[in-house]
């Protein structure tokens, strides 16, 4: 059953124009600072270099917004699904599904275009330099884009789009305004990297508030009046 | 509701049918159609950030004095680059002025009452009151939040005249303020024509959203057209920049001293093809979506 949701899913993502506009719009965000990059120092400090490949202003106003507004955009429900499956569960798991390909696509159109600049304007030295560790770290965008995209998805099934585009999109600026004024943040907490264990910690944390929320996402779904 | 109006609108265009008349009920349609709800999610929106910016911009002064002699013009939303307010305020300022009244002329559009209504009044009369409709709405749910806001700064600090030595730390030269002369001789016209010239661009926005609503879709996707435009410029400023590093986005420009530097020329450049596309989008949907 899980495979079919799969295709079904992957049709209506590949069918929608929204997303397709949008994923435009995430490649010009991943080769945006290419200009910043040509005029960089290479002997600059390692976290200056750090903040302008992922910068977090761009992250915040141009990455996580194309990617909140795309996981609204795309969002369908088909009440004949209910009717087919006579189950409230796979309702839930189409949604999950959506969510991870749709932000996987957005994610993949962004990183594969900022490791490119990244590769184009000199600064691969950078990449190996720090073994790797920064591709890590774009993964962890990745888990960040999905935190807010299934916090936002919750927020959907109890007000309506608007609302819960702007409680999302708030909190995810709220995390940008902390990891500006504090040291402390989680959604940005590649800005100011302290140790090893402390973003294996975020981590982990960010795998717990995904399943939390998928976990309050199917309460929801199945406690719903469609 | 719908019905009502409908049939009120009926009953009335039977009584006068004088174009003067029509206008009057074209307004009156208008004013029956704005979802009131919305309009209030907008003002809330504004009413928050310009309170916590009020909040944020309050709480050292209140700790340690005025001691910078900080005066109204110095500390308001539009001008205060140390808060989060600002920056959340001028990159949601689209999103802001489209929900009100930006979106009614599709969903009209898409329900069909627009073609009953066309029977009675003139399609070109028509779509200039769903035009102004939402240039207003824009309008007044920008103006309003940045007027309180303004004024209420002059309830906690004193009405001194900015001075350009004492207020250094700010920055206000006339690289990234335009008419900086204006500003230390006359500061509240200064402000208040900033706040006239952002509201403008709030109903531009939402002016714009109209616009591009007749050609999508998606019901979404139409209420952030002009939020994903900000963006693609915000986005493009950085990606193509024009020389001296002179900003070409809404959201620079647009604050009375804005973060990055500014000319004059570039915002009317700006201000007149964002208003000549809206204008060609709308007249061009009117022919193809609307007339087909």
């Amino acid at each position: 059953m899980s495979g079919k949701l799969f295709k079904q899913q992957l049709i209506l993502i590949t069918h929608n124009r929204s997303i397709i506009i949008l994923s435009f719009l995430s490649i010009i965000i991943g080769i945006a600072p290419i200009q910043e990059f040509l005029t960089l120092n290479p002997q600059e400090n390692p976290s200056t270099i750090l903040t302008k490949i992922l910068n977090p202003f761009i992250i915040c106003f141009g990455l996580i917004f194309v990617a909140l507004v795309s996981n609204l955009s795309g969002e369908k429900f088909r009440i004949n699904d209910l009717l087919i499956t006579q189950s409230r569960k796979f309702i839930t798991i189409a949604m999950i599904i959506r969510v991870i390909s749709s932000q996987f696509i957005i994610w993949l159109l962004w990183t594969i275009p900022s490791l490119a600049t990244v590769w184009i304007s000199g600064l691969s030295y950078f990449v190996i330099g720090t073994h790797f560790q920064i591709l890590l770290l774009y993964v962890y965008i990745y888990l960040a884009m999905l935190t807010l995209s299934l916090l936002e998805l919750n927020l959907l099934m109890i007000t309506n789009n608007t609302i819960a585009f702007l409680l999302a999109f708030g909190m995810n600026c709220l995390d940008y305004y902390l990891a500006k004024t504090t040291d402390d943040s989680l959604f940005y907490y590649f800005t100011n990297l302290k140790s090893q264990i402390d973003l294996a910690t975020k981590f982990i944390i960010m795998l717990f508030l995904i399943g939390l929320l998928t976990f309050t996402l199917n309460k929801i779904i199945s406690k719903k009046d469609f | 509701m719908i019905h009502f109006v409908k049939d009120n609108l009926h009953l009335n265009l039977k009584l006068n049918p004088k174009i003067m008349e029509l206008n009057y009920q074209i307004t009156n349609y208008l004013k029956h159609r704005i979802i009131k709800r919305s309009v209030l999610i907008s003002l809330i929106i504004g009413a928050i950030l310009s309170g916590l910016q009020i909040i944020q911009g309050l709480i050292p002064i209140v700790k340690y004095g005025n001691i910078f002699l900080e005066s109204p013009y110095t500390r308001w939303l539009s001008i205060d680059p140390f808060t989060f307010g600002p920056i959340m305020f001028f990159i949601l300022l689209p999103l802001m002025a489209s929900i009100p009244a930006a979106t009614i002329l599709k969903e009209d559009l898409t329900s069909g009452l627009l073609l009953q209504i066309k029977t009675r009044i003139g399609l070109n009369r028509l779509l200039l009151g769903y035009g102004l409709a939402a240039l207003i709405g824009g309008f007044l749910v920008v103006a309003i939040p940045l007027l309180t806001n303004f004024l209420t700064y002059f309830l906690f600090l004193p009405n001194i005249r900015p001075d350009f030595l004492i207020n250094e730390n700010l920055m206000i030269i006339h690289e990234n303020t335009m008419f900086v002369d204006l500003f230390y001789s006359h500061p509240l016209i200064h402000g208040l024509l900033s706040i006239l010239f952002t509201s403008l661009w709030g109903g531009l926005f939402s002016v714009l959203t109209t616009s591009i609503s007749l050609w999508i879709k998606s019901k979404f996707l139409m209420l952030f057209s002009s939020m994903i435009f900000q963006t693609f410029l915000l986005i493009g400023n950085l990606f193509i920049k024009l020389p001296h590093q002179i900003s070409y986005v809404p959201f620079d420009f647009l604050k009375e001293t804005a973060s990055s530097p500014i000319d004059i020329r570039i915002v009317i450049l700006t201000t007149v093809i964002v208003s000549f596309t809206t204008f060609l989008l709308l007249i061009i949907g009117r022919n193809k979506k609307i007339v087909w």
